[in-house]
């Protein structure tokens, strides 16, 4: 499955990327000491530990990268981030939190999430329906303004741990405020944006064109100026469309992202799975690339990150991160690539032995052995700076060395 | 690694992992340094938030955690509740709040969670505009005056009059004065009826409504403890056992500012006096023990047809009604709870199970159960099928159930690299049989024998609820036989069926000492492991000799449920 360099760049298993991939930079070996077992390893998006409360019930142990960035470059379009799963699963946490102890919901129905983004963005052109909707945001603004006002009284009494919940709740309706303020603006800018089609939701979850729906919706919350930071998460237990197999009872089973962790499937739903998502990266670069933004598209300015939450593993999967970057950001990054990292010998107390848990013992490597030197923290940390988010360290800060130069031109 | 060292390492760490989370159960001594009586009794705490008072107690064991000065944000029912005592025939948005909250299992109120995320908070403001447009369509059913004019006297009594329920205290002059000021700004743009929905939105998206305050009087500090002010302490006594804001006993009482041990206790008793008063405690139960999972399970419906929409809400029901029977007609225990020799059931379930029950699908009755086929909770659809895969018992899933939610041990995740599926089922050997692979390594047996052996003792329940003494597969008759290994001393207790299961488990001390700290934890909004919060030891002494009911009434008297710390700055 894993891409090559030999004798240029090629995909590997993910055949779809093929299409684009002088825009593809691939990065290998990285270590996360964290991505024990989590069921989809849930919070891997903050590279820190979560090692309470459970596989499927843990909180999240700090920011998540989409969240940490939204918090840099969002802060002046009406929404921060959208975070969207592609499959409805209730099984399925959000990859994407505030902090610690702090998750943020991702929104799991194409449908509902469309409207909630764009309700009321397209006025009729009559100047009736036009009054109306000024009214209503000039009430709706009025209302938050006096509950902010209200709120930031009430936390300017207060200790810092003891306003934690009205901080997180001010933030949140500012969000709101932003979001209406924009409104205005965005509505000249947005024309018509069109929600997920009968076609496309037919079947709900059987239906692999779901997943372009969701692109195409946050596609255009990025072209309508509505936020500059979006996530989807391609994951489910149960995936239909990719096909069945027999159990030795004679069961029919689908095969879903947790049962391939473990193994199940064929190697032909492993591939079908892999590049369905490959497939629904393509699609998003290829509607970036057709919408005008200044000179060029908005391909130009934006970064694509794929990335698998368990390394293609369930279990043991710390040191086979396969992720890939798509997007050169006006040349700031190397495309067209295989990047691979640097190893160094494991020493004592070293955090890429330390910090593996005893379930996962198997995977850690010995003292004196070759291993990934650099972690997804500073990955991460590669694409916030990539995207103008100035963070000095993200994640676990002992795994965080700084930024990957390799990345950059 | 060698094998031998590595199979060593991973026994080592499964069993220390149980003991750790036993002995950090409950270590604190808060019970030995309590007050006689406590804040509150006899003072006028009542107006907008001064302090109960009274108290001269020295204030806390160094060996517990007493809870921090905070807000605790209301579960999307709570919020529908709110609102119900504003207007009872308000829309109802908890089903849609609940939408944007991420998933996650265990108690849904945890004060330390942070979940106004923009999502739910876009959801929160959408529904308050929802309920503010319901409320004033209809102004005078809130404030009669209201019908006649928007005039600065009734203004001032119609914000007093919302906001006091929406807060659940008085407002203070300042606050109303501020509220007919946002009414008399917007007034000018939007009209009396615009106004006032402006301003019924701003009181219900207010902090104050959408969060319990837990503040005390900060000028009223000792040795860095604040006690609640009197109408903080009847909304955590109500929001704790009743999923509802105070009721009008309860403001009355904080007006009059007689909250004090005694009568925080009388209080208590009177709303858990019945089913119908106490909600929040029966959603301890619903939520600890994961009742509702058996709405989502998947099932192969080839193999259980029988197994519809209508039996799976069955179960959850049957669940309730059996925690009702259990807190309200029964002596309230955990014996009770798990052993009980009866259920409730209406009809369809009842011929389900293969008892018999209510004598329609909507009448539900008290339905004996003999020992040998039902005994307790985990011998009810909603466990045994909750917890089962979608042909076969899930032995694996059953037993770490029991290790986790009723003796709270902790275990670790698979090791890396295993297969942690079942075996399928082959026809030729019982679910039991397949899991023997569990014993043949040291690695495997080290935690499977924490979990496998307890669940043996249910195997006379199918995947989905059902008895049978044989298995349909491979016609075997099946065998029950387990054992309870204690994570403490390494004993063990045999048994032979589920309902000797449930004995050894009311045997040990670990079951009473789970049940008590779940439930403290639960009422007290912190569900932190290994941390001792102050009042938990009591709790636990208090539910082991009189009962749930008696040990949360206890509790609404305790200092540790009405004091704060302070954090610093």
């Amino acid at each position: 499955m894993r891409p090559t360099a030999t004798g240029g760049l090629s995909m590997g298993g993910y055949t779809a990327l093929e299409a684009i991939k002088s825009q593809v930079s691939v990065v290998q070996d990285m270590y996360n000491p964290f991505s024990h077992h989590l069921h989809g390893n849930k919070w891997f998006l903050t590279a820190a530990d979560s090692s309470t409360g459970g596989e499927d019930e843990g909180a999240p142990p700090g920011p998540s990268l989409d969240r940490a960035i939204a918090a840099k470059i969002g802060t002046d379009t009406p929404i921060g981030s959208l975070s969207q799963y592609v499959w409805y699963d209730k099984k399925s946490g959000t990859p994407s939190a505030d902090g610690a102890n702090a998750p943020y919901a991702a929104e799991k129905d194409p449908v509902v999430a469309f409207a909630k983004i764009f309700g009321n963005t397209t006025v009729g052109n009559d100047a009736a329906a036009q009054a109306a909707f000024a009214e209503s945001l000039r009430k709706k603004k009025s209302v938050l303004d006096f509950v902010v006002s209200d709120l930031n009284r009430a936390a300017g009494r207060l200790a810092g741990p003891e306003k934690a919940q009205l901080d997180q709740y001010l933030t949140s309706l500012r969000e709101i405020e932003g979001k209406l303020a924009g409104l205005g603006k965005t509505t000249a800018n947005c024309e018509g944006p069109v929600g997920p089609t009968a076609a496309q939701m037919d079947g709900n979850y059987k239906n692999p064109a779901r997943a372009k729906a969701v692109a195409d919706m946050l596609v255009q919350a990025l072209s309508c100026g509505f936020t500059r930071v979006v996530t989807m998460s391609n994951n489910s237990n149960d995936l239909p469309f990719l096909g069945s197999w027999s159990k030795d009872n004679g069961e029919v089973m689908h095969p879903g992202t947790h049962q391939m962790w473990h193994g199940q499937g064929t190697e032909a739903h492993h591939r079908a799975y892999y590049n369905h998502s490959a497939e629904t990266v393509v699609h998003l670069r290829k509607r970036l690339e057709a919408l005008p933004d200044g000179a060029g598209t908005l391909a130009d300015s934006t970064l694509i990150v794929f990335v698998n939450a368990s390394g293609g593993k369930h279990h043991g999967g710390q040191f086979d991160y396969v992720v890939m970057t798509i997007g050169s950001l006006g040349g700031k990054l190397k495309t067209g690539s295989l990047i691979q990292l640097p190893t160094a010998p494991v020493v004592s107390n070293d955090p890429r032995t330390t910090m593996v848990t005893p379930a996962d013992a198997k995977s850690k490597p010995k003292i004196g052995e070759e291993a990934p030197a650099r972690s997804i923290a500073d990955f991460y940390l590669s694409v916030a700076h990539a995207v103008g988010a100035d963070l000095k360290t993200f994640g676990d800060p002992r795994i965080n060395k700084g930024p990957l130069s390799e990345m950059f031109t | 690694m060698s094998r031998a060292s590595l199979v060593s390492k991973a026994n080592a760490w499964c069993l220390r992992l149980g003991v750790a989370g036993l002995v950090a159960g409950c270590s604190g001594t808060i019970g030995d340094h309590l007050p006689t009586e406590g804040p509150g009794s006899g003072s006028k705490g009542g107006q907008s938030g001064k302090p109960g008072t009274g108290g001269e107690e020295e204030v806390v064991s160094s060996n517990c955690e007493m809870l921090p000065r905070r807000f605790w944000k209301l579960t999307p029912a709570q919020v529908q509740n709110t609102l119900r005592s504003i207007d009872a025939n308000v829309p109802l948005v908890a089903s849609t709040l609940e939408k944007s909250l991420s998933t996650t299992l265990g108690f849904r109120s945890v004060a330390s969670r942070l979940e106004m995320t923009f999502p739910h908070v876009q959801d929160v403001v959408g529904q308050m505009d929802l309920v503010a447009q319901h409320l004033a369509k209809q102004p005078g059913r809130i404030e009669p005056c209201l019908s006649e004019g928007y005039n600065d006297a009734c203004l001032n009594k119609a914000v007093a009059t919302v906001g006091a329920k929406a807060f659940r205290r008085p407002l203070t002059n300042d606050e109303v004065a501020t509220y007919v000021g946002f009414f008399k700004q917007e007034k000018a743009l939007a009209g009396n009826e615009g106004a006032w929905q402006e301003t019924l939105n701003a009181i219900l998206l207010s902090h104050n409504t959408q969060f319990r305050s837990e503040l005390g009087d900060a000028t009223a500090v000792k040795a860095g403890v604040v006690a609640l002010t009197d109408y903080e302490k009847a909304s955590a006594l109500a929001y704790t056992l009743t999923d509802a804001p105070p009721d009008a006993e309860l403001l009355a009482a904080a007006q009059d500012g007689e909250l004090n041990d005694q009568t925080l206790r009388a209080h208590a008793k009177r709303l858990l006096s019945a089913g119908k008063t106490a909600a929040g405690i029966r959603r301890y139960f619903e939520e600890n023990l994961h009742a509702d999972l058996v709405l989502e399970v998947t099932k192969n419906e080839m193999i259980h047809p029988d197994f519809t929409s209508a039996i799976r809400d069955d179960m959850v029901e049957e669940f309730r009604r059996f925690v009702d029977t259990v807190l309200w007609s029964d002596d309230a225990s955990l014996s009770a709870l798990l052993s009980a020799p009866y259920t409730v059931t209406n009809k369809r379930l009842a011929g389900y199970y293969g008892l018999t029950g209510g004598s329609s699908d909507t009448k539900w009755a008290k339905t004996e159960a003999p020992g040998e086929f039902r005994a307790g909770f985990l011998t009810m659809g909603a466990f045994l099928a909750g917890h089962g895969q979608d042909v076969d018992t899930d032995i694996v899933k059953r037993g770490r159930f029991i290790r986790e939610k009723l003796l709270c041990d902790e275990l670790p995740a698979p090791p890396a690299d295993v297969n942690a599926f079942n075996p399928e089922p082959d026809g030729q050997l019982t679910n039991r049989e397949r899991m023997s692979a569990h014993f043949e390594s040291p690695a495997c047996a080290s935690c499977h024998e924490l979990m496998d052996p307890l669940a043996f003792g249910l195997e006379h329940y199918d995947s989905i609820g059902r008895f049978r003494t044989v298995d349909p597969l491979s016609k075997k008759t099946l065998d029950t036989s387990g054992y309870l290994l204690s994570t403490v001393d390494d004993t063990k207790k045999n048994f032979a069926n589920a309902s000797e299961l449930a004995q050894a488990l009311l045997g040990t001390k670990e079951a009473h000492a789970c049940f008590a700290k779940t439930l403290h934890a639960f009422a007290a909004g912190d569900d932190r492991h290994n941390v001792s919060l102050c009042g938990a030891e009591t709790f636990a002494e208090t539910l082991k000799q009189e009962g749930v009911l008696a040990a949360l009434s206890h509790l609404a008297s305790e200092p540790a449920f009405w004091q704060r710390r302070l954090t610093e700055r």
